[in-house]
């Protein structure tokens, strides 16, 4: 009987089977992400399980550093989906997916990535998500740019401080999104466990770019320019032009949100700026 | 008289001034100006140069050659009144000359015109985020076995 964890991505339920060492391992990975599932495994409990065989005693140097030059690809295979990547290997069918891969939990990272555009959300964005209520703000940029920082200077505020899955309510309508009521088109962010954050979720109101400066001030950007710089930090689903498509209009909708260049300074006085009204 | 629609592969929006397209296939994303995104609009495989024209209040030397433009990367095909292609622009989309990895930016003066082009950045292929390399903090460097 292999052990089984319980992970929660935003609104994705998976449920983890492995061996004890890498459920161990999975449990120390993701943190207040992970329930115990109770020895549960009720189909209709979980959206995916995932069965992990881990291979060896732990990953070798030669795949760590394959794993940092790039991440596993997804390919469509006779109905399922191929995973394939330096340090890992899988098929997924259905709600089912066998991985294989070493001693560790960062294979599993980034099939991750793919299974939240697959079965859940729009697109995954490089990014931090500070919270007030249920109304949220994304922070985004480049790696460097302050994303952690802001999550030391705003424990409170900052749910995750690296990657945001984004859906929208209507993700699964069958409805065309531009005959969508704009309500209905309003993206809603997902804290994601890359690396310790704490689960939630709320509707995106505002999105700041980040910058390091002298003092905290922020500086509104247009649509077009707030897209430009979103889609590159955007996870793009190239596998699939379904998902591709529904990425791009979640993107599209984002960028009309209101945007801003915020500049700020390691303190935590970046939180009146930050979460300031649009008119303010 | 040649005709002109969007190809069945891509996607687009319009974001205040400016039309934004995604070429599903090739994985690409383009910027239009406001003129290149009249144009854009205008496309329904029933119109050709004259009529756009018109519409957009462009000069048909320039809608011709920002079309040409277009059908060079693959985001529209033409069809002539000599040609039957079934109503089905798919079936005649040239393929886009190989894609640049660099973005290009062009900014011309007056329209209409392509602003950027960039390839996609692929979660199967995303650099950079810490998110995806092993070991990057106390937490995962832990043994959680001593």
């Amino acid at each position: 009987m292999p052990a089984t964890l319980g992970l929660s991505l935003g609104p994705l339920r998976l449920l983890l089977e492995g061996s004890e060492q890498w459920i161990v391992l999975a449990r120390h990975r993701y943190g207040s992400f992970a329930f115990e599932s109770s020895g549960a495994t009720d189909e209709e409990a979980f959206d995916v399980r995932i069965r992990y065989r881990a291979l060896g005693n732990g990953p070798s140097t030669a795949q760590i550093e394959a794993a940092r030059a790039t991440t596993p690809n997804l390919s469509p295979d006779g109905g399922g989906w191929l995973v394939q990547g330096p340090c890992l290997t899988g098929r997924l069918e259905g709600r089912l997916l066998h991985l294989e891969g070493p001693l560790a939990t960062f294979p599993l990272d980034s099939a991750l990535v793919a299974l939240w555009s697959l079965f859940e959300g729009d697109v995954i964005l490089h990014g931090a998500l500070a919270v007030e209520g249920d109304l949220g703000w994304l922070c985004t940029g480049p790696s460097g740019v302050g994303k952690s920082t802001l999550a030391r200077l705003l424990p409170e505020r900052v749910l995750c401080d690296e990657l945001v899955g984004l859906g929208t309510p209507a993700t699964t309508s069958s409805a065309p999104f531009e005959k969508l009521p704009k309500s209905r088109r309003s993206p809603v962010a997902h804290s994601l466990p890359f690396y310790p954050g704490r689960p939630g979720k709320a509707e995106v109101v505002g999105v700041h770019f980040l910058e390091h400066g002298s003092r905290p001030e922020r500086h509104r950007l247009s649509p077009s320019e707030a897209f430009a710089r979103l889609r590159e930090q955007a996870f793009w689903p190239c596998w699939s032009e379904s998902n591709l498509e529904r990425a791009f209009s979640c993107l599209a909708e984002l960028a009309t949100k209101p945007c801003w260049r915020l500049v700020f300074r390691p303190d935590p006085d970046v939180w009146p700026v930050l979460s300031a009204p649009e008119a303010a | 008289m040649d005709r002109f629609d969007r190809c069945k592969h891509t996607a687009w929006r319009r974001i205040v001034d400016q039309t934004v397209i995604i070429d599903l296939e090739g994985h690409m994303t383009y910027a239009l100006d406001s003129s290149g995104g009249d144009i854009w609009h205008a496309l329904d495989g029933t119109k050709g140069v004259a009529e756009i024209a018109g519409l957009t209040d462009l000069r048909p030397a320039k809608v011709d050659a920002f079309l040409s433009e277009l059908e060079k990367r693959g985001l529209i095909v033409r069809s002539s009144d000599d040609v039957s292609t079934d109503g089905d622009p798919s079936l005649s989309a040239p393929r886009p000359s190989p894609a640049s990895e660099e973005p290009s930016r062009n900014t011309p003066q007056e329209g209409p015109a392509i602003l950027w082009s960039e390839k996609l950045r692929s979660a199967a292929a995303s650099p950079g985020s810490c998110a995806f390399l092993p070991a990057q903090n106390a937490l995962c460097n832990a043994n959680p076995f001593s």
